[in-house]
Parts: C-alpha cells; structure tokens; sequence
C-alpha cells in the first residue's frame, strides 16, 4: 500500500516537473527578448535583440523596391514595385537623375521605419524594469542610420538611468548589422551616372572592379531596364529601375 | 486600228501578320499627338522634370508649356552630394534641391576627380569622398589631384613599398604588414599611433625581427587581391597559399612577388595546393563551401568563375561577352549566320559571371543589335543602336554603306516604285535599293504606322497589250509584270522592308494572313 502511495507521488512530481518544463519552453518562444537565464536585464543587448530583426525586415523591403518603401513612380516586375531612379517619358533622350543622393534617402528610409519601432522597444524595456523594481529614468530619444562599408550602423539614442541597490547609466545603444549595401548602392549610383550620360550603361566594366558583385540587367518592353544588383559572397541584394534612352519601334 | 488594252497589275503588300487597328500611339502617348505639351515638376504616375501632356500633370504642380531644359526649376545639371562626395549629371534642379544636394548648371570644381590612396588599394574620386573612404578605412587622407586618369591611380598604388611595421604595443614588440605610408600612421583601437619601424619587404613573421607574429596554418582571402594568402598569429596576411612551402621558413620570412609563386600564369582554379588565383585567367579567392573544393591547407581556395559549356556550346571566361541571336531563319539557313530577321526576333549579348551564364536582352523590334569582337582570346560583346531609319533615302552604294552614319546595306536589282525615281532621259529604274541590314520589328498589331511603311512596297504596274487585227493581242509594255517572277520579286523587296509582307516569327512559325494582295485588272489573284 505504501509502495503504491510512493509511486504516485513519484508520478505528481514528474507531472509537476513537465508542466514547468513545457512552461518555460513556451516562454523562451513566446517572448525570446526576455532573458530568463539572466536575473539582471541587459538593455543593450535588449534593445539590440528587439531592433536588429526590424532592419533584416525593411532591408528587405528595400532592396526588392530601389531603396523606397512605397515606391511612386515605378516598373512593375515579377510583382514587384522598383523605383525608377532615373527617368524620361519620351524618346531618344537620356534619362532624368529621380534620386541622386540615393545613399542618404536610404538612410532616410531605414530611420523611417525603424523609429517608432525603437521606441516602443525602448518603452518595453523600461516597463520590464519598473516590474522589476528599479526606478526608471529617461531622456528623449533620437536615432541616426549610418550605411558605411560591410554594415549598416543604427545609432539609437536613449538616456537611460535605472536606479535599485546601484544606480547605472545608459547613453546610446548601436546596432550593427552587417551588410554590403554600401558597395551595392555606390554601384547603383555609378549606373545612374552611366544612364544619364550615355542612355545606358555596361555592366561587364563592373566585373573588373568589383568581382564579388553580380548585376544582372532585364531590358522591358515599355522602355524600362530593372538592374538586380547582389553580392556573392553576402548575399546582400538591390534591385531598381531606369528608363533611358529608349527607342520607339518604327519611325516615331 | 489598234486597239490597246490596260492591264493594271498592282500588288499591295501589307504586314503579314496585321489583324487589329487601332487609333492609340506608342509607349509615349504624346509623341505624334497634337496634345500641348508642358515641362511638368511632377507627373501623375511621380516623375519629376518630364515634359509630357498637361493632363499628365499632376494637380497643384509647376507646369509651363516649354521643354524642362528652358525652365529655372527643372533645368538638368551636376547634382553634388556633399556627404558622400559623389555627383551626378543630368539632375534636375529642383530633384538634387529636394534632396539636399548642391546644384550646379556646369561640373563644379568640388566634383573634379583625383587619386586617392587609401593602404595598398585605390580609388579615382573626388577630395571628399577620398576623406570620407579614409576615414572609413582608418587611415590617413591621401589624394593627389595632379593624377588625372584611373590607371595612373592604380600603378601609383601598385608601385608602392610593402613589408613589415613593427611597433610596440601593450609593451609587446608587435607588427602590421602594410605599405611605408600606413606604418606612418598606425592606428590601435580608437588611438593613433606615429612612428613603428617599416622594414621594405618582410614579412611580419620573419624571425630576424623578433616580433610576437608567427606562422599559422590559417589562409585567408586579402582585400583588393586575387589569392589566397597565408595568415600570421597577429592576423597579417603573408604570402601566396603554397602548401609545398609550408615548412620553409625562408617563405614566412620575405614577400615573394604573385609572379615568383606556385602555378603562376595560370589561373590555379579549384587547385588544393596553390592559391595564386588569377582574377584575368577566371579564378579568385573564395572559401571552400563557396568554390566547392577543400585545400589541404586552411579554409579557402581558388574559386573557378569561368562558364562551361554554355548555351552555343563554347566556353568563355569569366567577364566575356557574346552575341546570341533567337532568329528562326539562322536554323533554316542551317545556321550559316544568314539573319533573317524573323518576327519577335531579338539580338541579345550573353555573360559569363562567376560561372554562371547572364543574360542581357539588346532594345526589343530589332532597335538594337548586337555586335560583339575579340581581342587576345577576350570576347566582348555590346547592344548597339540599330541605325536603320534613313536607309532608303541613300541613292547609291557607298552612301547607303557607310559604316559611320547608318547600318544599311545595298540591294542590287531591287527597286522601289515609291521611293525610287525613275531616270528621267533613259526611263531607266535605279539599280538597286538601300535597306536596313537588320530589318526593323514594326507594332504591326496595334499601330496605323506599320502599314504606311509596308505601303511603299506596294506597287502598280500598267501593262500595254496590242490587240491583233485577226487574233489574240500582243504584249507591248511593262511586260515582265506579267510574268510569274515579278509577284515574288515585289514580295521579297517588301520583306525587306521590316516586319512586312510574308514571313515567319521566331519560332519558325509562319503568319496567319498572306501578307500582300495581287489585283490584276480590279480582280483579287492573291491566291
């Protein structure tokens, strides 16, 4: 009979044990931002944590769409929205320049979206620490997105005091994602630069330069080009869309 | 009395495959319209600067009825990005202005381009864009604007002084393999340190200086360089991955010139051994999961970026380009490179990219064609602007081929009744016509235009018949009309023209229309 008791309890306390098993698993998935190993939250690699996915997204966005998150005057291809970046509605002439400081509109439209985004990360940061006690102080925050050579810089801005036993003190958090943006966009500025001058522009020169750099270049039938500039070795893509010198069929 | 008969024998060629005709223009809907055409700041669809229909305007924005050239806000210049240190022409005003850049009608001085050297590599840029990639890289700003061409800056580089820096650092005797001008200048961390001792062509790990850098069994691919290089403990690169020299420590000691290494001039590809990759010869430094190859030593090798058997069958290397052509009439000309320039035809210029064949289409109805050349084993290949517009105004051979002006080619024995005159002594026919040597593709489903240009193939012909006094009536005139050839010889002339009179599409499928009509005496004989 006592043998019989023994082994249910035996049998609760395995339950017991699966249940907080299954709980912590739930969480760890659930809110991946929250370090449970931790006892004390580290706000750098919080906020990092919760704003690098937000630049893997927009870059995404980015790269299928010229550099625009709502594209305005653009070539549609496989479904996609590309900005022309350089542009003429008419005939036999070069195109216009749309965006000649591409690398600072990209810059622009990263911070954009990333913005309110950091915020509310930061809002969520200092709650976690209000629930843990700590007196939470803070300053206005700002953001600048830097795109430099192999990364993508996000300075975030966030004056941050956190006061319990000890009292610490938070400046600045950066973001860094890596990234060979910055050599796929000063290509595309260079193309730009080929296309307004000459009407077009000739991919194979960039071979020499730049062997990790794959352009591909699809003439449309409307008069548009769509370049798909990528990195073999990173991966990194960046597509957009000209409109040049373009030649109609017959005489006019 | 004779009596003499008319016969009219016209043939009226029209595009074979003409079906719908409708009223609407081209891509440009205002090109060949009479709708008044204004310098729009921005348009419906978002462009900015265009000149375009004013009902293409969009709603509140600038409109004036001139070319955007003679505006003050739209007026096309040198866009100058301050930040970056780069310019761009051909930028309207008020774009570069809404953007933050510096406009200017003429090149500003701030865009004039000069050598800029940044450790062992270089760019050909302007001053601030070199202070701004310096900065990037660490190192000193280093321009010199008396250089004025790209391949001046790069053997000014090439020619620089390599080999060890040695310094002490945290109280170790430390070094840094560069060039005399970045051992200047070093940096560690965020500080910048002047003066370590730079010994001309030695390696870091060359025992004679007795610095804590030894020899790795690590290799690694170097910036701005084609190889694989062996790697020393402080992370400097050494010379050219040999796996034979592994043991000599001669080889850790000196810089062994590229030529002077294993395998050179070839291009080592996919080689275990020997990392002296050649990026002219096809090959270049990669890691082994990227090339597909281990090396006996370290984790990279040279990649092989050349393309196998390709589309045509042939090889090319990696950067050739060369010209593909999808005209069924090569394949029924048993692919003797007699273009037929079959409807959808198009010419486009192939690539090879590290490995991989990319495509490139030429200008679509044949605008462009594609000529390609090879020069010491190296195919090239480019869409050039297909010159066809002004080949039948040429009267004679030499205008019509003259290779500056036009690409169009003499026809001896074809005559266009109404573009060719007639010799008004002899009432002779010119001997020939000039035609476009590829033929242009026209819009012939959905345009009025293609018509107009097949039209001037069609032709009348009056044929003189003598009636006899007791039988039949005798041919007098224009006789050859009659004749069964003639119908064909007027067929093939309008074939010539582009896309008109009989013909098949690309896939070698012919029309559904016959293309031209035959009317003898009022009577359809088409056929």
């Amino acid at each position: 009979m006592k043998r019989c008791m023994d082994k249910k309890g035996q049998v609760t306390i395995f339950v017991i044990l699966a249940v907080i098993v299954v709980a912590v698993i739930l969480i760890i998935f659930t809110f991946p931002q929250v370090n449970v190993f931790s006892s004390s939250l580290n706000p750098s690699s919080y906020l990092i944590s919760c704003i690098e996915p937000e630049i893997g997204k927009i870059k995404e966005t980015l790269s299928k769409q010229g550099g625009y998150i709502n594209p305005t005057n653009y070539a549609t291809y496989q479904d996609l929205k590309l900005q022309y970046l350089c542009y003429t509605s008419e005939f036999y002439i070069p195109c216009n320049v749309q965006q000649p400081l591409l690398i600072k509109h990209v810059e622009g439209e990263i911070k954009k979206y990333i913005e309110p985004r950091a915020k509310k990360c930061f809002e969520d940061l200092k709650k976690q620490y209000e629930r843990k006690g700590y007196e939470v102080r803070s300053g206005t925050t700002s953001i600048n997105v830097s795109i430099v050579p192999d990364k993508i810089l996000v300075d975030f801005t966030a004056p941050l005091t956190i006061s319990k036993e000890d009292t610490q003190t938070f400046q600045k958090f950066v973001v860094s994602v890596s990234s060979n943006w910055y050599t796929l966009l000063n290509t595309a500025v260079n193309i730009l630069q080929y296309e307004a001058t000459y009407g077009d522009s000739e991919t194979s020169l960039y071979i020499s330069y730049y062997p990790d750099i794959k352009i591909e270049k699809t003439r449309r039938d409307d008069g548009s080009t769509i370049y798909e500039l990528s990195d073999v070795i990173t991966q990194d893509k960046f597509a957009f869309a000209t409109r040049s010198l373009v030649w109609p069929q017959g005489l006019t | 009395m004779d009596k003499k008969i008319i016969l009219v024998f016209a043939i009226i060629l029209l595009a074979s495959f003409t079906t719908a005709q409708q009223t609407g223009t081209s891509n440009n809907p205002n090109v060949g319209s009479q709708i008044q055409t204004v310098c729009c700041e921005e348009t419906k669809s978002g462009a900015f600067c265009q000149n375009v229909a004013n009902t293409e305007c969009k709603q509140d924005s600038r409109q004036v009825p001139t070319s955007c050239e003679s505006t003050s806000y739209c007026k096309a210049g040198t866009c100058y990005d301050s930040g970056q240190g780069t310019c761009l022409d051909n930028t309207p005003q008020l774009v570069c202005n809404n953007n933050n850049g510096v406009w200017s009608e003429e090149n500003p001085p701030q865009c004039s381009l000069g050598c800029c050297i940044l450790g062992d590599q270089a760019a050909f840029v302007s001053l601030v864009r070199c202070k701004r990639l310096s900065s990037y890289l660490g190192l000193e700003t280093n321009y010199d604007n008396s250089i004025t061409s790209e391949l001046a800056c790069i053997e000014k580089v090439q020619q620089q002084e390599v080999g060890a820096c040695v310094y002490e650092f945290e109280f170790e005797k430390t070094c840094k393999f560069g060039t005399r001008a970045e051992c200047n200048t070093r940096t560690a961390g965020n500080a910048t340190l002047q003066g370590g001792t730079f010994y001309a062509n030695k390696l870091c790990s060359a025992e004679e200086l007795g610095t804590i850098c030894a020899k790795t069994r690590k290799t690694t691919c170097a910036e701005g360089k084609d190889g694989v290089y062996y790697v020393d403990t402080c992370g400097n690169r050494a010379n050219i991955y040999d796996e034979s020299k592994y043991d000599e420590q001669i080889y850790w000691n000196n810089v062994i010139p590229i030529e002077n290494s294993c395998g050179s001039g070839s291009s080592n590809a996919l080689s275990s051994s020997c990392g002296n990759c050649d990026y002219l010869q096809g090959s270049i430094c990669r890691s082994e999961k990227d090339a597909g190859r281990n090396a006996l030593i370290g984790d990279y090798v040279c990649a092989d970026l050349n393309c196998k058997n390709t589309q045509n069958g042939n090889n090319y290397k990696h950067g050739e380009s060369w010209c593909v052509y999808n005209d069924a009439g090569n394949a029924l000309n048993n692919d003797k490179k007699i273009n037929e320039n079959t409807v959808g035809s198009r010419f486009y210029k192939h690539l090879c990219i590290n490995g991989e064949e990319v495509l490139e289409q030429c200008e679509d109805f044949r605008a462009e064609e594609c000529i390609a050349t090879t020069v010491n084993e190296f195919s090239e290949a480019a869409c050039k602007v297909n010159r066809w517009q002004d080949c039948l105004n040429q009267k004679d051979k030499s205008s019509c081929e003259n290779e500056d002006l036009r690409d169009c080619v003499w026809k001896e024995g074809f005559y266009l009744q109404s573009t060719g005159a007639t010799n008004q002594t002899t009432g002779e026919n010119p001997k020939g016509t000039c035609f476009a040597e590829n033929k242009p593709g026209f819009n012939f489903w959905s345009d009025t235009e293609t018509e107009n240009l097949c039209s001037l193939a069609s032709e009348t012909c009056v044929v003189k018949l003598e009636k006899g006094l007791f039988n039949g009536e005798k041919c007098i005139g224009n006789c050859k009309c009659q004749e069964d050839g003639w119908a064909k010889e007027k067929v093939d002339t309008c074939k010539m023209l582009g896309d008109c009179g009989p013909s098949l599409n690309w896939l070698g499928k012919a029309g559904y229309n016959k293309g031209y009509k035959l009317i003898v005496g009022g009577e359809d004989r088409t056929g």
